[in-house]
């Protein structure tokens, strides 16, 4: 998320660095733009919504896209499907962002832990971890959320305890690999407590794996969230939330597909902004990939 | 490479004893009174009472855990409500046709996969590279279920080409030509995402290995460059295409949910989503254990193919 | 001897050098970005001849020999001159129109041979592999022709030897192994980069004895690529200097090891002495570092380290002149080994 709020044009010379560097990426550009795009739509959905969302019309039920007065049909129970759409950003940038943002904290500070102290607790976490990448895909989310019950906090509970361990490791392996460099060496020589030792020398360089991993992972978070709500674990209706629209939508495919596929389709759209911010950040920190590209 | 599989072997026993305790710790987790989840809402006082000494619920939580792994050990998932049959006779009734429908995935993801892949990596830069990394990017920003729903749309509904779902039996006792025809979308459905990612690796692990010296030595030697690609990069880069593989098998174990669920393919997956709506935590802690117990067991399988494609492992 | 019968294609009595480049460039990189490692090289080698190229590491040795092939590594480009194998020029030529030309007419061996044998192929199926798609041979006759040539670089239980993976054998076989690909479509030409840098000393004779000798039984010119004047001074007929891309002394090797014209040769030689009192030494023979191509130094490349340097050696590049018509061009304004007059000079300094 760093590098959505850095394009803000900048007086400095460090902004104007920042916005060359994007318009030279046209991938980055296009992400941000859709990012930036839907995060606008979300925040003034109150004014930007042509209809109430959860306004149902018995009498408007499956109208079909640039039919009338609703601009992408409505649904099931006749409420406007744009509308829901863009309520519906909300929490598709909640489900995406905020679990990426408690995982990366969490599992940082566990993978930090235990990178730095080593020993028992080391060998503890990352026995926990093995247990847990022992779990396919969204399995162990799945079974957390029914769990729990469905809900939106309990399918962000799910997502942040199935995404700790590749932070956790990640950052974790950063920490082994600086952890005996000189410069932490020195600074332990001169008597520097270890808190002081983690923050000062090994945060600085764990931050950028852990960013590029946290977006590539937004842009999962973005297909895992709406996955499980289409397995009826996320938000419950009527809430305007997309994978649980096109859930909704499904058994209506066949007369009135559009109710299905445009929620999709948003999703689809959210995924490739994330992944292709995700892409660049990776390339930023890690030039083989593009050395590749060339 | 006896010795390795051993060793190996050995590895995975610890983390197959922390999947049940996860999955058994899935059912703690459960807010308010088990018994209610584990019954259903419908159940009398008596029987709950009767289930929570039957699981020893009064026990201490280590006991519970003891009592969960005896049960286990002689196959006992527990009892889905939803199916009014033990969970372990739901999952192996269905465990052929979820099984049927991953390998196939695999299979399709792997070599179409690959293919992609090096036929990037062939002219890397070139349109057709661009245009993979674009189809990489949107396979892999699409749900599966939403692709699923696409491909039933126009190959089942408009194109009338073929079936939708529905499928009853996957033994292929209604013939070899209707099972393929069934199990075509959500074959590909399934495929999709793990295609998109081995193609991208196969990409560019054959990038990484195409500065090699050894490449150089054979291109000295006059060797054509579809021959490098083929016969020098490919198999040197097949070890991390390998790994991710296997990695993809527990996406697709995983997606068969998703999947199985679009399609009404009568597999685990669809067993699970049923038990979703109706809170079967049994038959949904037993799902997740069998499938997690096999993406280990395959992982292990990874691991030997792994060192047969390295023979520096294989000998070592 | 099978090996050594020459093809009925190859000219019995062609004149004029096996391989000659003229006014060679090469550099990396397009626009303002662009560096350039190799300057107007030009060298030639006489059929059947050795040819040593001698200079320390990123002198543009290996660069120069890679563009010869058509290999330079993505990024790389030939930028001026000439590669003229018997007179046709490969510059220009599409990677198809080389192909046949690579292998067969000129042969490479890599530095390491390690890292330059496939991991993943035994050392047969990598051999034999140009020879079945390329040299029209059945699988069998490929296998006998893979087991003489294992047979000829000296590799004991060679026909064993074939189902072998690289890693399987020791350094020194797997060097004569690397050997054996390069020589088996009979080359014209030889490149040998830095054979026996990755070996220990008593392999590293036996190595260079073995490269010497097939040149002699196949007939091949052979250009030796080396860091180390030691290396070139039992094989090499001639022997040509590099420093910084460009070549700063040619001269028989007898002559260059008896009379030195350039400073930068002085100091190798003065660097082998050195070796053989301390092993250590051969890390940096010489003080200070080569230039860094990306940063050129003007007028004459060697001037910071040279102890002769002058004024006019800080702007003015030196000229490759064979002042004394002994077949023996240097490029130096000082020529300090020679002239004793110049040599007063850069003792006055």
């Amino acid at each position: 998320m760093a590098a959505i709020t850095q394009t803000a044009p900048a007086t400095n010379s460090f902004g104007r660095t920042v916005v060359r560097h994007v318009l030279s990426n046209p991938s980055l550009a296009v992400g941000l733009a859709i990012i930036a795009a839907i995060v606008v739509l979300a925040i003034f959905a109150d004014w930007i919504a042509p209809f109430d969302p959860l306004h149902v019309d018995p009498l408007a039920r499956y109208q079909r896209p640039l039919s009338g007065w609703h601009v992408l049909g409505t649904d099931e129970l006749g409420r406007d499907i744009l509308s829901r759409l863009i309520y519906g950003a909300r929490f598709a940038l909640l489900v995406a962002i905020l679990p990426t943002v408690i995982a990366l904290l969490i599992g940082g500070a566990i993978g930090l832990s235990a990178g730095y102290v080593g020993g028992l607790w080391d060998s503890v976490v990352m026995r926990v971890f093995d247990v847990m990448f022992a779990f396919p895909g969204i399995l162990l989310a799945l079974g957390i959320s029914a769990a729990l019950g469905p809900g939106l906090s309990s399918m962000i509970i799910a997502m942040v305890v199935v995404t700790i361990p590749a932070f956790g490791r990640i950052v974790r392996g950063v920490v082994l690999g600086i952890k005996e460099e000189l410069y932490v060496e020195a600074a332990r020589t001169l008597g520097y407590s270890h808190t002081r030792i983690a923050l000062r020398h090994i945060l600085p360089n764990v931050l950028g794996p852990a960013v590029v991993y946290g977006t590539l992972q937004t842009g999962r978070n973005v297909i895992l969230s709406a996955s499980l709500s289409f397995l009826g674990l996320g938000p419950q209706p009527p809430t305007p939330e997309w994978g649980q629209m096109l859930s909704s939508g499904r058994t209506a495919i066949a007369t009135a597909a559009h109710v299905a596929t445009i929620p999709g389709l948003a999703i689809v759209l959210l995924a490739v902004g994330f992944n292709l911010i995700g892409d660049a950040a990776r390339d930023m920190l890690d030039p083989r990939f593009t050395k590749d590209r060339s | 490479m006896l010795s390795f599989i051993f060793n190996r072997g050995l590895q995975i026993v610890p983390v197959i004893i922390g999947v049940t305790l996860a999955t058994f710790l899935l059912a703690q987790i459960i807010p308010g009174d088990p018994a209610d989840v584990l019954l259903g809402s419908m159940a009398s006082e008596e029987a709950r009472q009767q289930l929570r000494v039957a699981l020893g619920l009064n026990e201490p939580i280590y006991v519970q855990y003891a009592i969960y792994l005896k049960n286990l050990l002689q196959g006992d998932l527990g009892q889905s409500f939803t199916f009014a049959q033990p969970v372990t006779q739901v999952i192996v009734e269905r465990l052929f046709n979820t099984s049927l429908l991953a390998v196939a995935a695999i299979l399709l993801a792997s070599v179409a996969g690959v293919a992609a892949g090096t036929w990037a990596a062939l002219r890397p830069g070139s349109v057709r590279d661009q245009g993979l990394s674009v189809i990489v990017l949107f396979f892999n920003s699409m749900p599966s279920f939403w692709l699923g729903l696409v491909l039933i749309l126009i190959f089942g509904l408009h194109l009338r080409l073929l079936p939708i779902g529905g499928m009853q039996d996957a033994t292929g006792s209604s013939g070899i030509g209707s099972l393929v025809a069934h199990m075509a979308l959500p074959t590909i459905t399934l495929a999709a995402w793990s295609l998109a990612v081995i193609a991208r690796m196969t990409r560019s692990s054959i990038l990484d290995v195409i500065n090699s010296d050894y490449i150089r030595t054979a291109r000295s030697r006059g060797v054509s460059e579809v021959r490098i690609v083929l016969c020098h990069a490919l198999p040197n880069a097949m070890p991390s295409v390998i790994t991710v593989i296997g990695m993809q098998m527990g996406f697709l174990l995983s997606g068969a949910v998703l999947t199985e669920t679009v399609f009404s393919w009568p597999g685990i997956g669809l067993a699970m989503y049923q038990a979703i709506s109706t809170r079967d935590i049994p038959l949904i802690q037993g799902g997740i254990l069998v499938l997690a117990v096999a993406f280990v067991l395959i992982n292990f399988a990874v691991d030997i193919l792994y060192a047969y494609f390295n023979p520096k492992i294989k000998l070592g | 001897m099978i090996l050594a019968q020459s093809s009925p294609l190859r000219p019995i009595s062609a004149n004029g050098p096996v391989l000659e480049l003229k006014n060679l460039g090469v550099a990396y990189g397009r626009g303002a970005a662009s560096v350039q490692v190799v300057h107007d090289v030009s060298l030639a080698v006489e059929r059947g001849e050795a040819l040593g190229i001698v200079g320390e590491s990123g002198c543009g040795k290996s660069q120069t020999m890679l563009a010869a092939l058509g290999l330079l590594p993505r990024g790389g480009r030939i930028t001026s001159g000439q590669v003229l194998l018997e007179g046709q020029d490969l510059v220009g030529r599409s990677p198809r129109q080389m192909r046949p030309v690579r292998g067969r007419e000129i042969a490479l061996i890599s530095q390491d041979a390690l890292t330059s044998l496939n991991p993943a192929m035994t050392i047969g199926k990598q051999m034999a592999e140009p020879m079945i798609h390329y040299g029209g041979m059945s699988r069998s006759a490929a296998r006998q022709r893979c087991t003489e040539l294992l047979d000829l670089v000296g590799i004991p239980g060679a026909a064993a030897r074939l189902a072998s993976y690289p890693h399987e054998l020791s350094g020194g076989m797997r060097q004569r192994a690397l050997i054996a690909m390069a020589i088996s479509a009979n080359p014209k030409v030889l490149i040998a980069d830095e054979p026996t840098t990755a070996l220990d000393v008593t392999t590293q004779s036996q190595i260079l004895r073995l490269i010497d000798s097939l040149r002699k039984e196949l007939g091949m010119a052979l250009i030796l690529i080396t860091h180390d004047l030691g290396v070139v001074a039992g094989v090499a007929d001639r022997v040509a200097v590099l420093y910084a891309g460009r070549v700063v002394e040619t001269a028989e090797t007898e002559t260059l090891f008896a009379a030195p014209r350039h400073p930068y040769t002085k100091a190798l030689l003065d660097s082998i002495a050195r070796i053989e009192d301390d092993v250590a030494e051969r890390l940096n023979p010489i003080p200070g570092l080569p230039p860094d191509p990306r940063n050129p130094v003007s007028g004459c490349a060697f001037h910071p380290r040279c102890e002769y340097s002058r004024e006019i050696c800080r702007n003015a590049l030196p000229i490759l002149e064979d002042g004394t018509g002994a077949q023996h061009p240097v490029r130096c304004h000082v020529d300090p080994f020679v002239s004793s007059s110049l040599r007063a000079v850069g003792g006055a300094r």
